[in-house]
Order: structure tokens, then sequence, then C-alpha cells
């Protein structure tokens, strides 16, 4: 049995990593766009956007789950443990 | 990606402006690679902040709720090494611009360059969307003498002196690199609201011309300040909170148009000069409220040092924790209306300040720019 003080405060944990996400990806985008429509590429730049669109996909696909998924305790829960994975795979490649 | 569904004709609205806004307000002088990189810097930040701050508060929440076993994720405390060395960076401001001009005449080369950039982008067809604000900047643009203007200029420098001494580093700063005012024939109000432009990383400011004295006084007033704020890192808003953890959000554009509004107001009324319209006026009045509740002072030199720690922490005690936060990842109508529904919610009186002259007024300008755009068929 889940008590209902931790049922909320899951579904509000996931709403609020939403918003966050939702957030960085407009940053994201908003680079990759100003990376796109440059015709000169800077070479030493090129490392830093990939590893934003690394993140981009990662977060994409987190956002559309979320959005998406099923709102019961057990599939926030999965999706929490999702964006924990994910935390850790972008910080894998940071190191 | 947007936080809410919205009526997708507005959705696209919004986000036409929004880019305009972007590209009016963003760096011109400076080669491209930095403006990528400060695109990049952005994104890494909130990335950053999602991976270390959230992931955090997510882990913590999974080892309460699941009772497993914890912390494989506490090496990521390490990482807030990177996010406090990008703040303590931008705490500094910037001492003086990269791109210095000397005299009107260098600046005045410097508005042709512009124009022959936008020309050039406009033929490479990188922003279709923006043709429109493109033409303006490349079809008849040029650098016309006024020494009305230019007293004006001096006036209000004179003015700042005395009026911003609340945060030395900003008044050494104005007088070791002044900034260099250029009159244009270009109508800058269609696309950015406030009739000029502050060059970023340039001490060159811009206004369009104008025959109304008075206007002339508010356009160089408000793009002096956007200058002051630069040298003081106010274009990067941060704070730390109450664990002492550094947040960065910077580029928040609206924000920055409101705050730089609302003390242009402040600051001519207190000179006995009242500004014949109020630009941006939802961000104004947005402003407006945070001024109010968070102090006077605390906001001002928020607005020129960019470091929101004390009005953050004022307003989010009165209003919520949170509240600030939000406001700043909203557009500017959105951010009023959480913005009035908090501050009543809290039983806080705003009668006094929805009568106050700036928001009447405020109020006034928006019928009249409302009137003014159906006439003339814009946007
Ligand atoms: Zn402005």
């Amino acid at each position: 049995m889940v008590s209902e003080k931790l049922e909320t405060e899951a579904t509000r944990l996931e709403n609020e990593t939403r918003q966050k996400i939702s957030s960085a990806i407009s940053a994201i985008e908003s680079a990759l766009e100003k990376w796109e429509a440059t015709k000169k590429k800077p070479k030493m730049l090129e490392e830093r956007i990939n590893e934003l669109k690394f993140s981009y996909k990662l977060f994409i696909e987190w956002e559309t789950e979320s959005l998406k998924g099923s709102k019961d305790f057990d599939s926030v829960i999965t999706r929490l443990n999702e964006f924990e994975n994910l935390c850790e795979k972008i910080n894998e490649r940071n190191n | 990606m947007v936080q809410k569904l919205k009526d997708p004709v507005e959705e696209a609205v919004i986000k036409a402006e929004r880019r305009i806004v972007d590209i009016v307000s963003q760096p011109i002088a400076i080669p491209v690679a930095r403006e990528l990189e400060k695109g990049i810097v952005i994104a890494q930040t909130r990335i950053h902040e999602i991976v270390n701050g959230q992931g955090k508060k997510v882990n913590a929440f999974l080892e309460n709720a699941q009772n497993e076993k914890p912390g494989k994720r506490s090496d990521l405390i390490e990482k807030n090494v990177l996010l406090n060395q990008m703040y303590n960076d931008l705490d500094g401001g910037n001492e003086k611009p990269p791109t210095v001009f000397k005299n009107e005449a260098e600046a005045a080369q410097h508005s042709k360059e512009i124009y022959e950039r936008f020309k050039k982008e406009k033929q490479n067809n990188l922003e279709r969307a923006l043709d429109t604000v493109i033409s303006i900047f490349s079809s008849s643009g040029t650098t016309i003498k006024d020494d009305e203007s230019q007293k004006i200029h001096k006036q209000v420098q004179n003015m700042l002196a005395k009026e911003l001494v609340l945060v030395p580093k900003v008044t050494e700063r104005l007088t070791s690199t002044p900034p260099i005012l250029t009159v244009e024939t270009i109508e800058f109000e269609r696309v950015s609201d406030s009739g000029g432009q502050n060059n970023i990383d340039t001490n060159h400011i811009m206004i369009g011309q104008t025959t109304a004295h008075n206007e002339k006084f508010h356009r160089i007033l408000h793009e002096n300040l956007h200058y002051a704020a630069y040298l003081g890192g106010g274009y990067d808003y941060r704070w730390r909170n109450e664990q002492n953890e550094p947040a960065i959000r910077n580029n928040v554009i609206w924000f920055h148009e409101g705050l730089t509004e609302l003390t242009t107001q402040d600051i001519a009324r207190k000179n006995n000069i009242v500004p014949d319209k109020i630009n941006y006026v939802t961000a104004t009045i947005t402003a407006y409220y945070i001024q109010q509740l968070g102090g006077k002072e605390n906001t001002l030199k928020a607005y020129l040092t960019g470091d929101l720690t004390e009005v953050r922490s004022t307003i989010n005690q009165k209003l919520g924790a949170g509240t600030l936060e939000q406001l700043l990842d909203l557009q500017p109508r959105e951010a009023l209306k959480i913005l009035r529904e908090k501050v009543d919610t809290a039983g806080i009186d705003r009668s006094k300040w929805d009568q106050s002259d700036l928001v009447q007024n405020a109020i006034v300008s928006n019928e009249r720019l409302s009137k003014e755009r159906e006439k003339s068929g814009n946007r």
C-alpha cells in the first residue's frame, strides 16, 4: 500500500522534472538552431554540439514518455528511475 | 518545445516574437563563434542543473520511497564545482565590453557594419521567419547627426552617475568606458518595442530618430541602462538558494526588458521627466510587482548585477517556494497572471500598486499600442 502523500509527492516531482527538462530542451533547441543556421561551423564547437544532441535525444524521449505514459504510482516511479539513469548516462559522458 | 498546450496560432506568434526579440537583442558585433558558444553554455548550464540539482532531488526521493541502497549518485555533488565556477565568473560582470568604440564616428562605422551584416543574412536566407525584421535593418538605415540627442545622452550619463551609486562597480565602469550613442533612421520600435538597441559586447547604443524631446530622453535612458546592466552582470540572472547552491538563468530577455523599462521610468520621474509611454508593458508591470515585493534597492541591485539571491528569497518567502524560478521560466503574460494570483492568494493588497501612476500609464500605453497595430496592420 502506498501512502497518499508519497503518491502526490511523486507526481509533483515528476511534473517539476518535466518542466525543467522542457526548459532545457528549449535552451538546447535554441543553441542547435543557431548552429544549423551558421554556414561556417567552427570545428572547436562541434564536440560540444554533439554532447548537446546526446542530452537532447534523452530529454525528448523522457519527456514524451512522461507526457503520454500512464499516471499510476508505479509508472511514475519507473519514470523517475529512468530519469535517474538518464542523469547517469549524461554524467558518464562528461567524465 | 513548450510547457503548456496553447492555440497553435498563438504559439507560432509567440515563438516568432521571441525569436525576433532574441535576434534584436543579441550580440551583433562579436564573431559568430562567440554567439554560438553563448548558446551552448546556456544549454549546458541547463543540462547541468537538471543532471545535478534535479537528479539529486529525485535520487533522494527514490531512496526514501523505495528504501533501496543509497547513493550511487553522491558523486554528483562534485559536479557542482563546474556550476560554482561559472557562477563566480558571472559574478564579476563585465569590466568593459570586448569591443570598445572611442567616438561617434567609430560607432557610426559599426552601424554600417550591422546594416551590411543583416543584408547578407537576408541574402543567405538564414532566418526566413525574420524577413520583416531584417528588411527594416537592411533597407534604408543610416546614422544621422542629432546634437539634441547627444546633449540628452550627456545629461543621462550624469544622471546615472548619481542614480546608480548603489552599485559602485557599475558607475566606475560607466565612467571608464562610457557608452557611445548613435541616432539611426530605422524604426526599432517596430521590432524591439523600445525604440533603440543596445549592442551587447560593445559600448555602442542606438536609438531610432524621433522629433519628440521627451521620447528621445526615454529611449536614450533605456539604452544607457541596458549598457549599465551589461557592465554589472545584469544579463545573467543567477542566485544562490537556501542551501547556498548556485543556479543560473541567463537569457530571460523579457524580464531584463521589464526591469530596464521600470528603472527607466523610475529614474525619469525622479528627475521630473514623465515619459509619454511605457514600453514592454506586461514585462514592466511584472517587474514593478517584483520591485514592490522585493524592495526598491534590492531590485535595482539585482537588475544591475543579475544577482537575484535577495530578491528571490524575499519573494519566495512571501509568495511560496519556487515562485521566482517559476516566473522566469514563463513568458511575460503568463508570468504576470501567475504573479497576480499568488499575490492575491498570499493576501497581499495590490490595489495601491494597480492604481499607481506607472501601472495606470502602462495600461494606457498598451491600449494605444494595440490600436496602432490594428491600424497599421502590423503583425
Ligand atoms: Zn530594451
